[in-house]
């Protein structure tokens, strides 16, 4: 039998902007020793419509997103302990406030100063497991993808039921990183048997399919036609950008394969379920998210 | 799944247009503006790849039923648009700012004709937008009780329509994640309690948008649109 390797093969991000440089998501990935960080923030587009002069004219979501990916990045750099990630989130805005153009004349609930939402994982290598933290505010999410199946590890600050209703129901979010409201960053400590892939999404990477079956499917299908890592970041991105109708953001982080081809071989048997079972099938999206989300949810 | 997979939104609103005397100098501006609303919203909305599959618009113009009896309340049923947007233009401009007797109006009981619309609870997605045009602060809710024309089942006070308009504890009529109230309405009761209080608020204190700029109203469409 193979030896498990116990190392991080490979950390990355895909992007894309709908209107170039006005996209209001970012991400951030980086390795520090044996510890590993990755990110991804949507800043919210509609609370944040506000555009600031003194940000060359940019709207509040654009500089919340990239403030609050700064003050993630010196907290991991710097600090990294769970308890001061609120503090390096409150600093950035605090930064943001105080350069901002005075406050404008619109009031009422709907508008929000620098408002973003963020998902964060860090995590560290372990013999044959890996230990994270989750971190997020917001409907941008944490997952882990193993052979048997996508899992979300982080519940949206939604109020809708599920990942599936969340779909369609559009809520308005129920708690952001913002510089108005008080807000809380959620964080939870997980440990995954490697070998696994961790990941960090906006909602435009799976907020405009027709279900979370549907993401599981994009991540699993392009990896297993491509013939390389550099193909498959190259098929998540064409593949998001068909589907999506927003900014999105997707950091990725590859723990405990041996090379490409193990990578692929691992989530081969659950593609050709996910196909069989959903993907091809005509049955109701409802009745089949009843019987996926059991597996999908194991870490709610 | 694929690039065939596109999501449609239902897009209704509401313009509720004070048509009282003191609007005189401004009617003119806020009809162009419930004109061009729709317009600019749905262009945004378009320029973000958002689709909208059915808008629907409907007025509610209002005055003060104290004052103006039968005249102070005209409500129309929705309009499709495009297919019936030369019935809604020329609704719209055939409004007359005229009557309201005292300062303030009854906007509430027009904001409570919006809020109880006939709301379109079809589609993929959906949005609910009300927008109001003002420049005068609002009666207490029912001070026009004994005019001999206002209306039954009306909300009893600005609690109750509060409760109809909903919030995160309870629904009202109003559908609560679509739901976008929008005020171009004096910082003055009942419209700052409602900014205050209310969720999903927009309110831009001015006389009926008077002195508006470009970017505030930049600002304005954008929440709208993109939350949308």
């Amino acid at each position: 039998m193979k030896k498990a390797n116990q190392e991080l093969n490979s950390i990355f991000s895909v992007a894309e902007e709908m209107v170039k440089n006005n996209g209001e998501d970012c991400f951030y990935y980086d390795v520090i020793d044996n510890n590993f960080i990755i990110a991804a923030l949507d800043g919210c587009g509609g609370s944040g419509s506000k555009k600031y002069e003194n940000y060359s004219g940019k709207t509040g979501a654009y500089i919340a997103s990239r403030a609050v990916c700064g003050g993630i990045k010196s907290w991991f750099c710097e600090s990294n302990k769970d308890s001061e990630l609120p503090k390096y989130i409150h600093e950035a805005l605090s930064v943001c406030k105080q350069h901002a153009d005075k406050a404008g004349r619109i009031m009422g609930s709907l508008g929000k100063a620098f408002p973003t939402t963020a998902s964060v994982i860090t995590g560290k290598m372990d013999g044959n497991k890996v230990d994270a933290t989750c971190y997020w505010a917001g409907d941008s999410r944490c997952y882990m993808l193993d052979a048997n199946g996508l899992h979300q590890l982080t519940a949206d600050d939604l109020d809708g039921q599920d990942a599936m209703s969340n779909l369609s129901n559009d809520g308005v979010m129920t708690n952001v990183i913002n510089a108005s409201t008080s807000f809380e960053v959620h964080n939870k400590k997980l440990s995954f048997k490697s070998p696994c892939i961790l990941l960090t999404a906006t909602d435009g990477c799976f907020g405009y399919l027709n279900s979370p079956m549907e993401f599981e499917y994009l991540l699993t299908d392009s990896l297993i036609k491509a013939k390389n890592l550099h193909e498959w970041k190259i098929a998540l991105n064409e593949r998001m950008h068909d589907v999506t109708g927003d900014d999105y953001t997707l950091s990725v982080a590859i723990c405990g394969f041996n090379d490409f081809g193990e990578i692929q071989g691992n989530y081969k048997k659950r593609n050709a379920y996910v196909t069989d079972t959903y993907i091809n099938q005509t049955t109701d999206v409802n009745a089949m998210w009843e019987i996926y989300k059991k597996e999908y949810s194991t870490y709610l | 799944m694929g690039s065939n997979y596109q999501i449609t939104y239902n897009v209704d609103m509401v313009f509720c247009i004070d048509c009282t005397g003191s609007m005189g100098n401004i009617i003119e501006i806020v009809k162009k503006n419930a004109l061009n609303f729709y317009q600019d919203v749905t262009d945004v909305m378009e320029k973000k790849h958002k689709h909208i599959s059915q808008l629907r618009v409907r007025v509610v113009a209002f005055r003060d039923y104290d004052a103006d009896k039968e005249k102070a309340m005209m409500v129309t049923d929705f309009f499709k648009l495009p297919q019936e947007a030369e019935e809604f233009e020329k609704c719209v401009r055939s409004l007359k700012a005229e009557g309201g007797g005292d300062d303030p109006e009854d906007g509430l009981e027009a904001l409570a004709y919006a809020i109880k619309s006939n709301w379109d609870t079809e589609g993929m997605k959906k949005r609910q937008v009300i927008v109001v045009w003002t420049d005068a602060p609002t009666h207490p809710i029912g001070y026009g009780k004994d005019s001999g024309y206002y209306p039954n089942g009306m909300a009893s006070d600005i609690k109750e329509l509060s409760s109809w308009w909903g919030g995160a504890q309870q629904s009202g009529f109003v559908d609560n994640n679509a739901k976008r109230l929008l005020l171009f309405a004096p910082d003055a009761p009942d419209w700052n309690v409602i900014s205050q209080n209310w969720d999903n608020v927009l309110h831009f204190p001015s006389e009926a948008g008077k002195g508006l700029a470009n970017l505030e109203y930049e600002e304005i469409i954008n929440t709208i649109s993109n939350s949308i």
